[in-house]
């Protein structure tokens, strides 16, 4: 949509997108449209000279979804980030959006990336997680209807068949914002093993069961140390489909709060 | 996991650490460890940021006073036992490469 010379624009995305929305806002200011607020999944961006500008979206998770805006800790992290050259343009729930000019000298908002990996995992599996609680919860009464159900009458109601279509629409949607963020916790957690976490292998008890057939790849690794024990199944695959059978069962062995320091 | 978190010191925490041994605003050890380092290491804000939280958590560190919504830390007994005890392995790292390299570049 687009007025005078301001622009709305829909993009919705999961924390775990970050580089993507940072590519796409920078293109924008490029093209002489600077953004200026969020709301939800619209992108509001107003008209200016076309500037080379830097941005960087960052999860901030010690804030609850529910904080509202502007925010003690968010408006004290935000000074943090003024003082390393960071400017705040807007905020979403956790995703805080901030920008500097193209040829300024700054720091990067995160130095680690092993700590920015573990924020944004941890921020994007709540959210995750409520996202599919939610499909679960719109689905079932649409599978009641279907498969356990007395009768097809409800293929004569237009109503039926029209709520039907618009939940497969959003279940698809959410589904595919799921396996991306696999896809996302795969590729980052790729060759972790029990030395990694600064810990001693005992031996003897290490056990890799490494598959792989034309459609997917799966290892499961799994480690006693001194101090803790590592056990974590990768499954890996070129297409969609399998990854999304397999997350059913992939949740539940989900691991938060692993700490990864140095490599 | 919890203790065991910080018993290897990355670099930045480090330098956190060290800064922190004089009571400093939270803004201001991005500065400080930049100059403790001469400009060889750089913090981010969101490092920093979740780095304190962890420290304090953990209280290796304290926070001191709270002005308007700038927090100021100093290192804790415990918070400088880890640094010691980091301080300690680092030079026994470097007594130990010695051994090896000093002799080395002496021949040359």
């Amino acid at each position: 949509m687009r007025f005078k010379n301001t622009k709305y624009v829909i993009y919705n995305f999961l924390s775990y997108e970050y580089r993507h929305i940072e590519d796409y806002l920078e293109e924008m200011a490029l093209k002489g449209w600077i953004l200026s607020d969020i709301k939800g999944d619209f992108l509001k961006f107003k008209r200016s000279e076309p500037r080379s500008l830097k941005y960087s979206v960052d999860i901030f998770d010690s804030i609850s979804l529910f904080a509202g805006k502007d925010n003690e800790r968010a408006l004290e992290y935000r000074e943090y980030c003024k003082k390393a050259g960071w400017d705040f343009v807007c905020e979403r729930e956790k995703i805080q959006i901030y920008f500097s000019e193209g040829s300024k000298e700054k720091v990067e908002i995160h130095t680690d990336e092993f700590e920015k990996f573990n924020i944004i995992m941890k921020a994007s599996l709540k959210h995750v997680l409520l996202n599919f609680i939610n499909i679960i919860l719109l689905l079932f009464p649409e599978y009641l209807l279907i498969f356990k159900g007395t009768d097809g009458r409800f293929l004569a109601n237009s109503l039926s068949l029209g709520v039907l279509l618009q939940l497969t629409i959003f279940a698809t949607h959410e589904f595919t914002g799921i396996t991306n963020f696999l896809l996302f916790s795969i590729k980052g957690r790729r060759n972790l093993y029990l030395e990694d976490f600064g810990d001693k292998n005992l031996g003897g008890n290490l056990f890799v069961d490494s598959r792989k057939s034309p459609i997917a790849s799966n290892m499961y690794y799994n480690n006693e140390g001194e101090k803790l024990r590592l056990s974590y199944t990768l499954f890996a695959s070129k297409y969609e489909w399998p990854v999304k059978y397999n997350f059913i069962y992939e949740v539940l062995l989900f691991k938060v709060g692993l700490f990864y320091w140095n490599k | 996991m919890a203790r065991e978190q910080f018993q290897n010191l990355t670099e930045p925490m480090y330098y956190i650490l060290l800064s922190l041994l004089e009571e400093r605003c939270g803004v201001d050890i991005m500065e400080r460890v930049e100059e403790i380092s001469k400009g060889r290491v750089k913090i981010g804000p969101g490092t920093l940021y979740a780095l304190l939280g962890r420290f304090e958590k953990e209280r290796m560190i304290k926070e001191t006073e709270v002005v308007g919504r700038k927090r100021s830390y100093i290192i804790t007994d415990k918070g400088l036992a880890i640094l010691k005890e980091e301080y300690e392995r680092l030079i026994n790292l470097i007594e130990d490469g010695r051994l090896f390299l000093v002799g080395k570049y002496d021949e040359v």
